[in-house]
């Protein structure tokens, strides 16, 4: 896919951003957690419209952090260099362990919480479990500020510098938001109408959506050790 | 139950689903909307302007930095390469052009950060003219990364440019 060529031949910064946003999500490190947010948008096989409405939502928590990134730079006028270099790090430091600990935790309600017979932990669990959407926008909000070292250049020296002379550039983020939420929201509702279908037709909608649940724990731990071993590995 | 209640529940759920069904109706036509909006309110971007036409002569010393953090990604030591690869094929017998890669923790390297102003992953072109730097991120090359053919051929425009003082 050349999405970088049709760029080149834009000169709508709107649609540059919406672009630049999509080929964020295709990079291989932002994949990595966009894969965790598939996995937890269409975890649902039951109802069809929460990964649509949940989907939607992590596009939204993007657009909340890329925004606030935005005006912090373009109105209140913070340097871009200590921007970047911060969140390159939060990107690194904090996201690895923290997906780490929700994929346990959401694990310890399926599992863990039989063997121990409740506790607190477990409780913790169905409470992150139960937030369901709103999880979907604090995924997303989180995920945004997670830069890799390839997210971090689009972001901060193509599209801030983009929106930087723009008119109304403050917008161009939120933008840039939807095209990096995109392929979670095409792909969750289609991963989830599928599996729904499947299990359907299987008739045990149940038992494939308990198999879901603990895939996606696996999945947040994965990714979240991916995250961990990439910060160590240096 | 009553039967009043039970009428009264079928109310609100006749309610709620037309609720939803307007929701699933304007939701998308907003988002067009606003989309439109955008692309009309915003319009084009300003057209760059054209390259100074007085510029003194060809560069004195063009030099070609390439900056990264520790912690690296495949991409990005992908760029180092064909950043390598386009300078030492082409460039191989330009006496004024140098090339740097710069490890942006290193703290020996503080100085040249702080002047190009780095903070991760990226490419600069610094055309040295007149003893005065003339630095410039090559930002237009970010998006390139994933055609290699595209980036390289990018990139040496770029140096010939800087080369001849056109930046």
């Amino acid at each position: 896919m050349d999405l970088s060529g049709i760029m080149g031949n834009f000169n709508i910064p709107v649609l540059s951003a919406l672009l630049l946003g999509l080929i964020t999500a295709i990079s291989p490190c932002p994949l990595a957690t966009n894969i965790a947010a598939l996995a937890y948008v269409s975890r649902r096989a039951t109802e069809r419209r929460y990964a649509v409405i949940t989907g939607a939502l992590y596009t939204l928590g993007r657009m909340f952090s890329y925004s606030i990134i935005g005006v912090l730079i373009i109105v209140a006028g913070l340097e871009i260099p200590g921007v970047a270099t911060f969140l390159q790090d939060f990107g690194e430091q904090v996201l690895g362990p923290l997906l780490i600990v929700v994929g346990v935790i959401m694990l310890s309600i399926n599992k863990i919480s039989l063997s121990l017979g409740g506790g607190k932990l477990s409780s913790i669990g169905a409470k992150v479990a139960n937030w369901g959407m709103i999880g979907g926008f604090l995924l997303g909000a989180l995920f945004a500020l997670a830069f890799c070292p390839y997210s971090a250049v689009l972001f901060f020296g193509v599209l801030i510098p983009l929106a930087l002379k723009s008119a109304g550039g403050v917008t161009l983020p939120a933008v840039y938001a939807i095209g990096t939420g995109l392929p979670v929201l095409v792909f969750g509702t289609l991963l989830s109408l599928g599996v729904a279908r499947v299990s359907t037709w299987l008739d045990a909608v149940t038992r494939v959506e308990k198999i879901i649940r603990v895939a996606v724990s696996i999945i947040f731990i994965g990714v979240g050790i991916y995250l961990v071993v990439r910060w160590i590995q240096t | 139950m009553t039967k009043a209640t039970k009428t009264k529940r079928n109310k609100n759920k006749a309610t709620k689903s037309k609720v939803t069904k307007i929701l699933w109706i304007v939701c998308p036509i907003v988002l067009v909307c606003l989309a439109v909006w955008l692309i009309v309110a915003y319009g084009t971007s300003p057209a760059t302007p054209p390259p100074s036409g007085n510029s003194s002569g060809p560069a004195e010393r063009v030099e070609v930095v390439y900056f990264h953090r520790t912690q690296r990604c495949p991409t990005c030591i992908h760029a180092e390469e064909l950043t390598r690869y386009t300078v030492e094929n082409y460039f191989k017998d330009e006496l004024k052009l140098t090339f740097q890669v710069i490890n942006i923790d290193d703290k020996e390297n503080a100085a040249i950060v702080e002047k190009y102003g780095a903070y991760g992953s990226q490419l600069f072109i610094n055309t040295v003219r007149d003893g005065a730097d003339h630095i410039e991120e090559a930002t237009d090359l970010y998006v390139l990364i994933h055609n290699d053919q595209a980036f390289v051929t990018a990139l040496k425009n770029k140096i010939e440019k800087s080369l001849k003082g056109e930046t």
